[in-house]
């Protein structure tokens, strides 16, 4: 058996670390090569955390539920987990390098979705989920920013810095305080503390829609504005559709919507019915992925789209140093600051350059991820405080 | 769930079998025997418990810790590490990972406060090691590092499955209320007493723990009639199980004579220093001229000379063979030999603790095949002396 440091040092030859790329709080992400492949990677550097009266602090929580949910998952459509090693006091995880996401691709006005590439997405979302949720893990930050999608087209679900394991029927006080407010289920927002893998599915249901809308379904800064959305386009659920709904703790008197005429009309019927299962307001009444796997809306034609025929985002010429967020880190628990940016030179990326960006568009987008930006600043704050209560809880 | 468990990290690279086990406990072994590395075994689950008892964790998550301690010693000796930083960083772990962080201050504080009870209880003993052992010195920083040297000993293996979520599916098909998953539940806590969890998969913990209750109180229980069935329902390899038992029974054999007063003196044994270490302290007190940190003791009462050490080593080489042998028949011979699992390994090397418990002699006939068990199950049922296995009410 090889002793530790002499392991590490073997892993760490394996890779050749060429620049860095990306900074947080608790990692710095650098791109590397593997050097017998030829395989690009990125290294996540992750630092000896430190607290403020300077002694150290152990690793990152959000470290340790990324290393303990990628350690046991190996499915094409997850972000595969490469390697460990040390390395002179740090933590290095070896991930594969993926570097665009299903975000970009929606906000990229001269890409037109069709209905099998729309279909083709979800297989591999749900797909990756079911794997995910197979294995006793709940993702818990489902969003197309964390939809990564690979040169060949394969899309894999990232960042488990909030992923959770679940199943010996003990949790009782999950922190509702987890997934992006605008793919949050309802349960959540109504401040549940026993959930399941039901809220990654609703996630996936805004998802769904936002690929057919090219809009977030709910977005909105505050959590009540988000439910009030959520009643208007699906009608406030009665204690008929979701029993047990008064009992939850953050439940207050509803302003009562009728159920309005279907948002995708122009969906197939098939579509309709998948998304409205994954958009149930009662939890135990939303579909699994394994049960959302098999519905007749991924039989039916169109089928979806090969992944490596599917549209992929490319990268404005204009933009030299065009800001895409690093998806290696957990962006809403653990960090304080804003998502980091990354410098991606044009030229090198995936995919021909486009010629143009419509000015209108990109300047709605970006004031779009401008707001985005503020407003997950905002939680990152709150949520921190949350984290940090929650660790100083006892002392 | 099986089919998970076989995916997992942990059906994949944490069953260990008995050879590689042997091999981890080689270096201990020159030191202390069996026995006293099996009572050092139930003082740092005791230690353990404790420890999360006072942080007011789950037992999931004390399970978690401990099978990571255990895991650690499966690369590290006890003898070079210090084990009361590998436990509280163990622990510290895995409130992390299951959810339930606590802060490291406090772990660490808890720690201290554990180790001051046991030196106001070791005080009684008066052994100078226990002091020693009695204080927890590291800081945030110490404990921090060893985070990171337990990661990767653990291989970042982080996800521990337990024989607590079989024995709960078990417990549904069985009445919640049934006497004998009480009884399981108690013989699951300790099991990780013994290092079960490093080398058979949970589930079959779980159900060898079902079993013992079940195998007692036959008459009781009314084995005979629906409860053999619904046993051998479950359809597991007997023989497994029958070896998992053998091994719970041992424990609770071993702890009857088990008290912590005898843990400093193996302590002791355990950390005298060889020649060689004494060489290192010395040169290490030449390099660096400031001697405060590296403490060589005054008192070196006993070195271990090349003969004890060989034969201890001896001791350990003969039973390997035999279990080896033991196996091989079995495989070679697929019909109706009786499996006939006995006290082996631990009775071996102390002859002299179980010289004086004859009786405990425990004899388990199963057939291979479980389709005869289940025809011949009045007759070959195991036949189990009650009393040799009160202890598990401790």
């Amino acid at each position: 058996m090889l002793e530790p440091e002499e392991r590490d040092h073997q892993i760490r030859r394996k890779y050749n670390k060429t620049k860095k790329i990306g900074e947080g709080t608790y990692a710095d992400v650098f791109e590397g090569t593997e050097i017998a492949t030829g395989r690009k990677v990125a290294i996540k550097k992750i630092k000896l955390g430190k607290s403020q009266a300077g002694g150290a602090n152990g690793i990152e929580l959000s470290a340790v539920r990324e290393i303990k949910a990628l350690r046991e998952l190996h499915h094409p459509n997850v972000i595969e987990l490469l390697d460990c090693y040390s390395y002179r006091g740090n933590l290095n995880l070896v991930l594969e390098y993926l570097d665009s996401d299903l975000e970009m691709i929606i906000k990229d006005k001269t890409v037109i979705f069709e209905s099998g590439h729309v279909k083709s997405w979800m297989l591999m979302t749900l797909r990756g989920l079911d794997h995910i949720h197979r294995n006793w893990i709940i993702h818990r930050d489902m969003k197309p920013n964390n939809l990564l999608v690979a040169p060949d087209g394969q899309l894999k679900i990232a960042d488990f810095g909030l992923a959770r394991d679940y199943g010996d029927g003990q949790e009782k006080n999950m922190s509702s305080q987890v997934v992006t407010l605008w793919y949050r289920a309802p349960e959540l927002i109504l401040g549940t503390q026993q959930y399941g893998t039901a809220v990654d599915i609703w996630s996936v249901g805004c998802i769904f829609a936002e690929l057919m809308l090219r809009v977030p379904l709910f977005a909105d800064e505050s959590e009540f504005v988000v439910l009030d959305k959520m009643f208007q386009a699906l009608g406030t659920p009665s204690e008929e559709d979701w029993p047990g709904m008064s009992l939850l703790p953050k439940t207050f008197k509803f302003k009562k919507y009728p159920k309005p005429p279907h948002l995708f009309q122009a969906a197939t019927k098939a579509a309709i019915e998948l998304i409205d299962k994954m958009l149930a307001f009662d939890p135990n009444k939303r579909v699994t992925a394994k049960e959302a796997l098999s519905h007749t809306y991924f039989k039916a034609k169109p089928y979806p789209t090969h992944p490596s025929k599917l549209p992929k985002y490319s990268r404005p010429k204009s933009d030299d140093k065009h800001k895409t967020s690093v998806h290696y880190y957990s962006s809403s628990e653990g960090s304080a600051t804003s998502s980091p940016v990354l410098a991606v030179p044009g030229g090198g990326g995936a995919g021909p350059a486009s010629s143009s960006v419509e000015p209108s568009s990109s300047s709605s987008s970006q004031q779009l991820s401008s707001v985005r930006k503020n407003k997950r600043k905002a939680e990152d704050l709150g949520n921190d405080n949350h984290s940090q209560k929650k660790m100083h809880g006892s002392s | 769930m099986a089919a998970d468990f076989w995916a997992s990290t942990h059906g994949r690279h944490w069953i260990l079998d008995k050879k590689t086990l042997q091999e981890s406990r080689k270096m201990d072994l020159l030191f202390i025997s069996e026995i006293e590395l099996a009572k050092l075994r139930i003082w740092y689950a005791n230690l353990m418990h404790n420890l999360g008892k006072r942080l007011n964790v789950k037992q999931v998550i004390m399970a978690t810790a401990i099978t990571y301690f255990k895991r650690f010693y499966t690369k590290n000796t006890y003898r070079h590490t210090d084990p009361n930083l590998v436990a509280a960083t163990c622990m510290y772990l895995a409130c992390k990972m299951e959810e339930s962080p606590h802060h490291i201050k406090n772990v660490i504080s808890e720690m201290r406060n554990e180790m001051r009870n046991i030196a106001v209880n070791c005080k009684k003993t008066a052994s100078t090691i226990a002091n020693e052992q009695s204080t927890f010195s590291y800081d945030n920083q110490k404990v921090a590092e060893m985070e990171f040297y337990l990661l990767e000993e653990l291989d970042f293996n982080l996800i521990v499955f337990h024989p607590y979520r079989t024995l709960t599916t078990l417990a549904q098909e069985l009445g919640q209320k049934h006497e004998a998953i009480r009884d399981a539940w108690t013989i699951v806590n300790d099991s990780y007493k013994t290092d079960l969890c490093l080398s058979h998969p949970p589930h079959m913990i779980a159900i060898a723990a079902l079993y013992i209750p079940i195998a007692i109180k036959l008459g009781e229980f009314g084995f005979s009639g629906k409860l053999k069935k619904w046993f051998y329902s479950l359809n597991v390899d007997m023989e497994e199980i029958a070896v998992i038992v053998q091994e719970i029974l041992s424990l609770y054999e071993l702890w009857s004579t088990y008290s912590d007063d005898q843990i400093p003196k193996i302590y002791e044994k355990l950390k005298i220093p060889t020649a060689a270490d004494i060489e290192d302290a010395l040169i290490a007190t030449i390099n660096t001229t400031t001697t405060s940190t590296t403490s060589i003791p005054t008192t070196i009462t006993k070195i271990p000379t090349a003969t004890t050490a060989s034969i201890t080593t001896i001791k350990s080489e003969e039973i390997i063979p035999e279990i080896e042998m033991l196996e091989e028949h079995d495989d070679n011979n697929n019909q109706d030999v009786p499996f006939r699992a006995t006290v082996s390994a631990t009775e071996e090397i102390d002859q002299e603790f179980y010289n004086d418990d004859k009786d405990f002699e425990f004899v388990l006939n199963f057939r291979r095949n479980n389709s005869i068990v289940k025809q011949e199950l009045q007759s070959d049922l195991l036949i189990v002396k009650p009393y040799t296995v009160a202890p598990y009410t401790l």
